[in-house]
């Protein structure tokens, strides 16, 4: 029997449907990198005149703490023994400790009464936090607790209990070393800055009495905790054992040296040397991945349902461990831990511990969208720039947001190449172009090389410390092929378990890309450095093209000019950059259609990419854009016009 | 007229058709100009002219978009703005489409024309009937996808109340599809059976509930075609890109003849509709005019033909 008009349309439909479902479907899937080489491979430059890097710390602050998780009153009551040597060229009479929970204490603290906008934390505190250290004793000084003549560290912020100087009975002279007996309990906020509780899921972070670092001189890098700083502390190890309830899975800094069960608790002990922190999560909910990449046993935890996104964030990782480690130097702990905190856990996402990083995203945020593989390399290599190369963070907050950001970006374009950012079939955003986006005129907003409160606000902290200097740091890339790459490469070996501070990087810029180089660099950390080049008029007459060229701003490079023959050959000269106007002239027999400044967008920090072109032909016609806005249009207005 | 032969009656309104599809394509083209303009203007330098805007990792794009944002975010609200004005046109254009399809005489433009602006009034009405329900309905559908989301986080994990909340999008879109459908087929029985708003309405939904079959599938056939070109369309864009001149011109050609094939779908619809629409008694005797077959029987001769 012959089917009749309506099956036939309910067949075809369905076959329609089906071929449109399977072609949009090819959108979908993982985001492989493409690349398995990266070229720093074939350059051995940043690794024969540097230096060596360190294979070890040298330890200043070692803690083997006891702790445990009461995930119903969201506490963590813990003791242990700090062991901390004066490394410094004086005695030292009084300790600085971070009691970072403190800020969640009250509105009154520094960081809840922090107006700034934009940046992490602005939300309302729904249940606070604070860290009560109930006793603190020297050995060596005896065994009293010297806890109670401690004292907020700034008179002005008396309600502020996150820096706190504790007098020593006696100095530490130089070269000796204490044994400091700790007690405390850990109230963990409603999740907020990092860390704190949203259900089960509990970050632990910042959460012990951690003794500032100290420098060199004898002084303490102590500060109040800043809604827009972050952290800084000496290396050490760390030997943590965690108690939590037995349903729960903990991932923390560190290899796990053993894991039992005592009753209804589970007990794991962490142990990394080489550290200057420590942090872990216990969540009663989360799935594994685990694998293996160059010998590292890198374990991701994720909420049911992440499947997908994990996995694509296991393979940015595996990526990335190869590629920043030939940029920069071995990673040299055996174990990294992911974590990707469950919905509501937001406060959490995107952070670096060492050997442990927190990720983040909504579970459908893979594939096309390019944020999940962003933000795992971010975290994987601030591993390098914050890890390894450890600088004060709340001093100088671009030293490691900015060139974790450059790593991060050089990392996704040389394995998604044009398609980092955002990934559609056959066309994409580079990482570079959305980090350009970002930063590209962020450069007259403020200085960059400045401290974490001196900035006005969360958000042009964000587009000058990552963005801006990121990009100031790619274009040198660029203008000198590559030199930014080893420059950081041999920063990264010399200062490895060091702490440097910007002097160094720019000394570091100089030893490998010249002078010049490094006035670009300064300029553009110190003194809101920005440039624009630009055309303002090409004429040949008689065999001699001349070319008026303008730099405006401040930053000094050197750029590539090309004129463009009516013939369709072209030829490339080179402008240095110093004038601020200039006439550039070639001598030419054949006549010359256009120029074009900088073809190859290396300059990135250009304000203007429109201007740095000139034709003498008639403007082609946008014929490309009027077909694809029109048929757009056309379409869309099919709703109200068949 | 026979069965097959009044299968591919929406021929006879194919110049309709196409002067509805230049129509749109020419006040597409004025809409979008501005942004044009400024694509030109700011490229204007460079001997590859827009071709820059297409290149893998979108770099020019960015650029236009980082300078010209602001302006061209202004232009896009003036153009959203200046595109309802195409209701009233787009109301005309369908009612000269169904009138073409309705009359013995499609040839004859201005007996055609004479007679859609007799039925332009209920066309226009039903048309503003459609917007409103779809826009309101795929509003509500969205409203309800949150707050049902939101119930099911408490105890299901976000993936899984996500895909089960995304239910009410189907509902919406299938609510979507019926409101197309009974305004579609009341605004052809407006023009086929010369009724007003309100008794094309009720004629229409009498047609849904005794033919859902056939013009559900009728709708959906056409509809789902249309969704193959488009996304075809966009893939192949995608991967052939704008760049190179030779892949643009294919791609722009495929995607304006994807564009007409899609308003040709749209008018065989509206056909197929009509046809349905005549089948059904209009005065509500309750009896169905033809046989449930694929063809409706010969519909009653109008005073056009």
């Amino acid at each position: 029997m012959r089917p009749s008009l309506p099956q036939l349309e309910a067949l075809a439909a369905l076959a329609f449907l089906g071929a449109s479902v399977s072609i949009a479907s090819s959108f979908v899937g993982i985001a492989a990198p493409s690349a398995t080489h990266h070229p720093a491979s074939e350059d051995t430059s940043a690794d024969a005149p540097a230096p060596p890097h360190r294979n070890r710390a040298t330890p200043v602050a070692d803690y083997t703490l006891d702790v445990s998780l009461d995930t119903d009153q969201h506490t963590v009551d813990g003791s242990g023994t700090i062991t901390w040597r004066n490394h410094s060229e004086r005695p030292v009479d009084a300790l600085y400790l971070h009691l970072y929970a403190n800020a969640f204490r009250s509105n009154a603290t520094q960081f809840l009464s922090d107006r700034r906008p934009g940046g992490r934390g602005t939300g309302p505190v729904r249940d606070f936090g604070h860290l009560e250290v109930k006793s603190l004793s020297v050995r060596e000084h005896g065994p009293a607790d010297i806890w109670p003549h401690a004292e907020p560290a700034d008179p002005a912020q008396p309600e502020d209990r996150t820096d706190m100087r504790v007098p020593l009975l006696r100095p530490v002279q130089p070269g000796s070393e204490i044994r400091v007996d700790v007690a405390w309990t850990t109230k963990l906020p409603s999740i907020v800055e990092r860390m704190g509780y949203a259900g089960s899921f509990h970050m632990v972070a910042q959460w012990f009495p951690k003794i500032a670092r100290l420098e060199p001189d004898g002084t303490f890098a102590h500060f109040t905790f800043d809604r827009l700083g972050e952290f800084y502390a000496d290396f050490g190890t760390y030997d943590v054992t965690i108690s939590v309830p037995a349903g729960f899975t903990v991932g923390a800094t560190g290899p796990r040296l053993s894991d039992v069960k005592r009753g209804d608790r589970r007990v794991v002990r962490h142990v990394q040397p080489d550290v200057h922190d420590f942090a872990f999560c216990a969540y009663d909910g989360f799935e594994e991945k685990r694998r293996s990449v160059e010998g590292v046993d890198v374990r991701l935890l994720h909420p049911p349902g992440y499947t997908a996104v994990a996995e694509e964030q296991m393979e940015a990782v595996a990526y990335g461990l190869r590629q920043l480690a030939r940029s920069y130097g071995r990673y040299p702990y055996s174990t990294l831990t992911l974590v990707h905190p469950p919905e509501g856990a937001g406060e959490a996402n995107g952070m670096e511990y060492p050997t442990l990083i927190t990720t983040g995203g909504r579970w459908w945020r893979y594939g096309a969208f390019g944020s999940a593989r962003a933000v795992t390399l971010h975290e994987l290599a601030h591993q390098w720039f914050y890890g390894l190369v450890a600088t004060n963070e709340w001093r100088w907050p671009f030293l490691d947001e900015g060139l974790t950001t450059f790593a991060e970006v050089d990392v996704l374009d040389e394995g998604w190449g044009d398609q980092g950012a955002l990934r559609l079939r056959g066309w994409g955003v580079r990482a570079s172009t959305a980090l350009r986006f970002v930063g590209a005129g962020a450069g007259h907003d403020d200085v960059i090389a400045q401290s974490a409160p001196a900035f006005e606000s969360g958000y042009s902290y964000g587009r000058l410390v990552y963005a801006r200097t990121a990009l100031v740091l790619e274009t040198l890339d660029r203008v000198y092929e590559g030199g930014m790459r080893r420059a950081l490469g041999r920063y990264a070996r010399a200062y490895r378990f060091a702490h440097p501070d910007p002097k160094a990087l720019i000394e570091t810029v100089e030893e490998t890309m010249g002078a010049e180089a490094a006035k670009a660099l300064e300029t553009c950390l110190y003194e809101r450095g920005w440039i624009d080049l630009a055309i303002e008029d090409l004429s040949c007459a008689g065999g001699t093209c001349a070319l008026v060229v303008t730099r405006r701003g401040s930053v000094v490079l050197p750029v590539t000019v090309r004129w463009l023959y009516a013939d369709g050959t072209s030829t490339q000269t080179r402008w240095d950059g110093r004038d601020e106007q200039a006439t550039l002239e070639l001598e030419t027999t054949k006549p010359v259609s256009a120029a074009l400044l900088d073809p190859l967008h290396a300059v990135l920090l250009d304000e203007d990419l429109a201007n740095n072109a000139i034709s003498r032909r008639p403007a082609p016609g946008a014929w490309r854009t009027r077909g694809a806005l029109s048929f757009l249009t056309a379409t869309g207005l099919s709703v109200v016009s068949p | 007229m026979s069965a097959g032969h009044r299968r591919y009656r929406w021929i006879r309104a194919l110049p309709y058709v196409v002067f509805g599809y230049l129509l749109r394509v020419a006040v597409a083209v004025v809409l979008t100009h501005p942004f044009v303009s400024v694509v030109k203007r700011t490229l204007g330098g460079w001997p590859d002219g827009d071709r820059m805007l297409y290149e893998p990792g979108a770099l020019m794009l960015s650029e236009v978009l980082r300078l010209h944002g602001t302006a061209l975010t202004g232009l896009l609200e003036q153009s959203a703005l200046a595109s309802l004005l195409m209701v009233p046109v787009g109301a005309m254009v369908a009612s000269i489409v169904l009138s073409a399809l309705a009359s013995e005489r499609p040839r004859d433009a201005l007996h055609v024309v004479t007679s859609a602006l007799r039925h332009f009034a209920p066309v226009a009405w039903l048309t503003l009937l459609q917007l409103v329900g779809v826009g309101g309905t795929l509003l509500l559908a969205l409203v309800t996808r949150e707050g049902f989301a939101s119930a099911m986080r408490g105890t299901f994990s976000p993936r899984t109340a996500d895909i089960a909340s995304a239910s009410t999008l189907v509902v919406g879109l299938a609510a979507v599809c019926a409101i197309v459908i009974v305004t579609d087929t009341a605004r052809a029985a407006a023009v086929r059976e010369k009724l007003d708003t309100a008794s094309a309405v009720v004629h229409a939904l009498r047609v849904g509930a005794r033919r859902p079959g056939a013009l559900g599938a009728a709708f959906a056939a056409r509809a789902s075609a249309a969704l193959l070109v488009l996304t075809s369309t966009l893939a192949t864009a995608l991967h052939l890109g704008l760049e190179a001149p030779l892949h643009a011109a294919a791609v722009l050609t495929m995607a304006h003849a994807g564009a007409f094939v899609t308003a040709c779908l749209r008018a065989s619809w509206l056909a197929r509709a009509m046809d349905l629409a005549t089948a059904v008694e209009v005065s509500g005797a309750g009896f169905d005019r033809s046989p449930r077959s694929d063809a409706p029987s010969d519909p009653t001769p109008s005073p056009d033909s």
